[in-house]
């Protein structure tokens, strides 16, 4: 079985035809929406033309800061936790087993402080934890704009986080401070960062900052080893484009007033172990 | 074996009265909500160390039993070893209380707020929908 979700911070833009357009593209399951002021009824009619398999928004989600859509004749969805900026579902895809879904938007970072985001970042953890305790398992799956690039405290700290770019590292589950276990992420995230791959070289580009790197990968998604064991990661990607509507400028970057100063980012899940070659190339 | 020293602890610790906590003041108007709700929304405090700071972190969240148990984290505090000061964190807001006046000041913030009402009024909704639906169903 697989599972397709795709998170998107849309900048309060009316993009229903383009998420509607990637939605088709990519077969996707799960759509999560960030920054969205394109109503339900609006966006739904946009991705349900005709479709045998609708979309419906997620059950009793009191989220402002998030918008969460799904198949149900897909996957089965429940929501456990939220808060104002996060939202884990328990997501059942037909006749496979639960996955722990956390999408979140975490505040911004230009408008905080250093020490706020490592703490943004140690609550969001704490709420991933109780999530895990509920749900009885750790098959975790975090993706959303943590507003945070991997290199960030607030990711690979091990009190927030705790995400390496290593999945060997990774799986060995937890690392011990203090006395005290941490659970890992494994960050794949790191593997679309820069010039040396096929997708941008990152998620949104900001350059109002002297100390800026230009491109941030600040939209990210973070996966449990426990997670991996049954699934892997089939396809992880920074879309450019949906259908015919192009998501960049001609130099590359976000159109940021028309469309959205982020990029979409899209991750494709599949039930069974991942065959040794791309195994190898992940660590 | 004889002391050589007098006690130095002038303190009675069995006579002296703590602090009312101020997590014990949140499960107190956890079950004032769960009353108010006619028991279709409650609350919860769960508590935890801050790894980053040695604080404690304890958050209050809605939880709505029909809807197995969902739940909401609403609001979080944190502090030292000592009652007050407690910090606010809620929203992306951070409301500081200096002593147990500040705080109960700034939960009725919380609590009377437009957002919460809503969000706590549609938990509600949706419970009682979902109770209503079930009950047709069966």
């Amino acid at each position: 079985m697989a599972l397709t979700i795709l998170f998107w911070n849309t900048h309060r833009n009316p993009v229903a035809e383009a998420i509607a357009a990637l939605v088709a593209e990519h077969d996707v399951d799960v759509l999560c929406l960030a920054e969205s002021t394109i109503p339900d009824a609006a966006l739904l009619a946009h991705l349900n033309p005709c479709s045998d398999r609708p979309f419906a928004r997620v059950p009793v989600s009191q989220c402002r800061q998030l918008a969460t859509y799904y198949r149900p004749s897909r996957v089965g969805v429940e929501t456990v936790l939220e808060g104002d900026r996060h939202v884990a579902i328990s997501a059942v895809p037909v006749c496979s087993q639960e996955i722990l879904v956390v999408l979140a938007h975490l505040p911004m970072q230009l408008y905080s402080d250093p020490a706020k985001l490592v703490r943004n970042a140690e609550l969001l953890s704490i709420e991933i934890a109780d999530a895990e305790a509920k749900c009885g398992h750790t098959r975790t799956l975090l993706i959303g704009d943590l507003n945070i690039d991997p290199f960030h405290d607030g990711l690979i700290l091990p009190w927030a986080l705790n995400a390496t770019p290593s999945r060997r590292v990774a799986s060995r589950e937890c690392r011990t401070v203090d006395g005290r276990p941490y659970p890992f992420f494994y960050n794949p995230m790191w593997n679309l960062f820069g010039d040396d791959t096929t997708s941008p070289p990152g998620s949104y580009y900001f350059n109002a900052d002297q100390g800026s790197i230009y491109w941030h990968m600040v939209d990210q998604a973070l996966v449990r080893p426990q997670l991996l064991a049954d699934w892997h990661i089939e396809t992880l990607t920074i879309p450019t484009c949906a259908g015919t509507i192009s998501l960049v400028t001609p130099q590359g970057r976000p159109k940021a007033n028309s469309i959205s100063d982020h990029l979409p980012l899209l991750l494709g899940l599949r039930e069974g172990a991942e065959t040794e070659g791309r195994r190898q190339h992940a660590t | 074996m004889q002391r050589e020293s007098t006690s130095l602890w002038n303190v009675s610790f069995a006579r002296a009265k703590p602090i009312a906590s101020p997590v014990l003041l949140l499960r107190e108007q956890a079950e004032y909500l769960y009353e108010q709700t006619g028991g279709i929304v409650g609350a919860s405090v769960a508590s935890h160390p801050l790894g980053s700071s040695g604080a404690m972190l304890h958050t209050f969240r809605l939880v709505v039993p029909a809807l197995d148990n969902y739940k909401y984290t609403l609001f979080h505090i944190s502090g030292g070893p000592t009652p007050y000061p407690v910090t606010i964190g809620w929203g992306d807001k951070e409301i500081t209380a200096a002593d147990r006046g500040e705080f109960i000041s700034g939960l009725q913030q919380v609590f009377n707020s437009p957002t919460t009402t809503e969000i706590i009024t549609n938990l509600m909704q949706v419970a009682e929908d979902t109770e209503g639906t079930e009950t047709s169903d069966g």
